[in-house]
């Protein structure tokens, strides 16, 4: 199963569109222990991305996954999981998963449980993959956009006073473990700097450029792909939001590549 | 340049941000068809075929078309116009827009025959794009600049053209209820658009700028302007440039509330709580 060249730029737009608000998570270095502050894109959010435009079964992981007790400087007993994950993506065709495209993550976590450490581990690994394929690069390319940043973050981090402003809720001890992997580890970053526009919804270029390409390929009309976006979101093909562009770049990829209804909508 | 498949803006998309972005949330974000199209708007698109007309025979056979040939192209482009599902609003005041279109283009013939040889090197050229950027952060916009300049012309670089120096002239045909002011001539930024783009599709980095206004006058007038735009000029079209597709981008579409509304396509659906 190949790709043309075209096809992979395509999906590629895709698979990195921006991820709205909700979908990027934070930690406070002071508040986890860890020493460093992280931004990242929850992982589910990935995982629906990867659905969206590769169709459920498109895309396939392999793990190994290695566990072994630790013992904090305080004393609590607690685990080290190490992650190695493979990410294919692919299709399904009589019973093989063709691959096309293919990355590998390594990811880490510590938690009290062996459980909870295994899961972290394997969502931290799992994102890393995912990121050479596009979702979430622009967590680790340290560059998630300054408008996801929550208000209250840009006043406090762009203070002279940032370095003593009391936090919103108590610093845990620098050594403890965290309970469970909901703060899963992303990619250490310095403070956001203050945006310098307001937050651009609107499509990129590149988006509008794959929906005029794949509408096209998917034989709509330039006029009644009009009228179908204006269906569904109300608006003209250029004013899409980046989320609803992504989403119907997914589903034309998603029935391009048989994991889908060939139509938008 | 190869046509762009992202995203474009054109002059006349920040200038009617500019005038009312509720308006353009109506026309260009909505899709809502306008209510009527506007007889100066017709009668405008009219006349420019004529002037296209001219510029085209004089390009391809050295010599203008004659007068009662460009009459009916601007005849056959006002019937279109007037066949549109979009109904014309005629001004019943206003003189019949017929006349006053046979007026201006006779000028016009005149005007170009007056001014004796020109050397056409483009009419209706269309050009995509072009990039902007934001003058102060310097940041690359998404968006590209396109857009169609109404004529280049070929002309002796320099007062007296001494040396044989040619550089391209571009010309921007307006039709007008009068003489453009002063203000108008200085601050008008499509003509800095072009200029800019002028430099991005190989017309040349020191082009002549020029605006032919055709007065709808009871004697029509061609008032030909050569005009000057400096680097602060570009700098300001390009911040006026990022700040409208910022504000686009994000959405933000208030109304402005003016007599203008009253002779506004999109009236009927300003008002109705439409997003």
């Amino acid at each position: 199963m190949t790709k043309t060249q075209n096809e992979r730029i395509q999906l590629f737009a895709a698979l990195a569109a921006p991820f709205p608000e909700e979908a990027v998570e934070r930690t406070d270095g002071r508040v986890t222990g860890r020493g460093y502050s992280t931004t990242g894109i929850k992982y589910q959010y990935v995982v629906d991305r990867l659905n969206a435009v590769l169709g459920v079964g498109g895309f396939r992981t392999e793990r190994t996954i290695t566990v072994k007790p630790i013992t904090t400087a305080k004393g609590r007993p607690g685990f080290e999981a190490i992650a190695e994950v493979k990410l294919e993506l692919g299709e399904w065709i009589d019973g093989r998963f063709l691959v096309y495209a293919q990355a590998w993550g390594d990811g880490g976590h510590v938690a009290m449980g062996e459980a909870d450490s295994r899961k972290g581990s394997f969502t931290n690994a799992f994102k890393k993959a995912a990121a050479f394929m596009g979702p979430g690069r622009d967590a680790y390319r340290g560059t998630i956009d300054d408008d996801h940043v929550p208000s209250d973050d840009i006043v406090a981090t762009t203070s002279a006073a940032v370095a003593t402003a009391p936090l919103s809720r108590a610093a845990p001890p620098a050594d403890s473990v965290p309970a469970n992997d909901q703060q899963d580890d992303g990619p250490a970053v310095g403070p956001p700097i203050s945006p310098a526009h307001p937050v651009r919804s609107r499509l990129t270029s590149r988006q509008f450029a794959a929906l005029r390409s794949l509408s096209a390929k998917a034989g709509y009309e330039p006029s009644s792909f009009k009228t179908e976006m204006r269906r569904r979101f109300g608006v003209e093909p250029g004013y899409l939001s980046a989320r609803d562009a992504s989403i119907v770049i997914g589903e034309m990829l998603a029935g391009m590549n048989g994991h889908g209804a060939r139509e938008v909508g | 340049m190869a046509a762009d498949d992202g995203l474009t803006v054109s002059v006349s998309q920040l200038k009617e941000f500019m005038i009312c972005p509720r308006r353009y949330q109506l026309h260009r974000v909505l899709g809502i068809e306008p209510a009527f199209t506007p007889t100066p708007l017709a009668l405008g698109s009219a006349a420019h075929a004529g002037f296209a007309a001219i510029y085209t025979s004089i390009k391809n056979h050295g010599e203008a078309t004659p007068l009662d040939q460009v009459i009916q192209v601007f005849r056959d482009d006002w019937a279109v116009a007037v066949d549109a599902p979009v109904p014309l609003r005629l001004d019943e005041d206003a003189a019949d827009p017929v006349d006053t279109g046979v007026r201006m283009l006779t000028a016009f013939h005149a005007h170009v025959a007056a001014a004796g040889p020109v050397n056409v090197v483009a009419v209706e050229m269309p050009f995509h794009g072009v990039e902007l950027h934001d003058p102060d952060t310097g940041e690359i916009l998404d968006e590209k600049l396109g857009g169609v300049v109404d004529l280049v012309l070929a002309e002796p670089a320099g007062i007296t053209g001494a040396g044989g120096q040619m550089r391209n002239v571009i010309v921007e045909h307006k039709t007008a209820a009068r003489k453009w002011t002063s203000d108008q001539l200085d601050h008008d930024f499509q003509v800095t658009a072009y200029q800019i783009a002028a430099k991005a599709i190989g017309l040349g980095d020191d082009v002549g700028l020029r605006l032919q206004v055709v007065t709808k006058t009871k004697q029509a007038a061609v008032i030909v302007d050569d005009v000057v735009r400096d680097e602060l000029a570009e700098v300001d079209f390009l911040r006026t440039a990022a700040g409208v597709l910022r504000a686009v981008g994000a959405g933000a579409f208030w109304p402005v509330r003016s007599w203008a509304c009253k002779t506004c396509q999109y009236a009927h659906a300003c008002s109705t709580g439409r997003r």
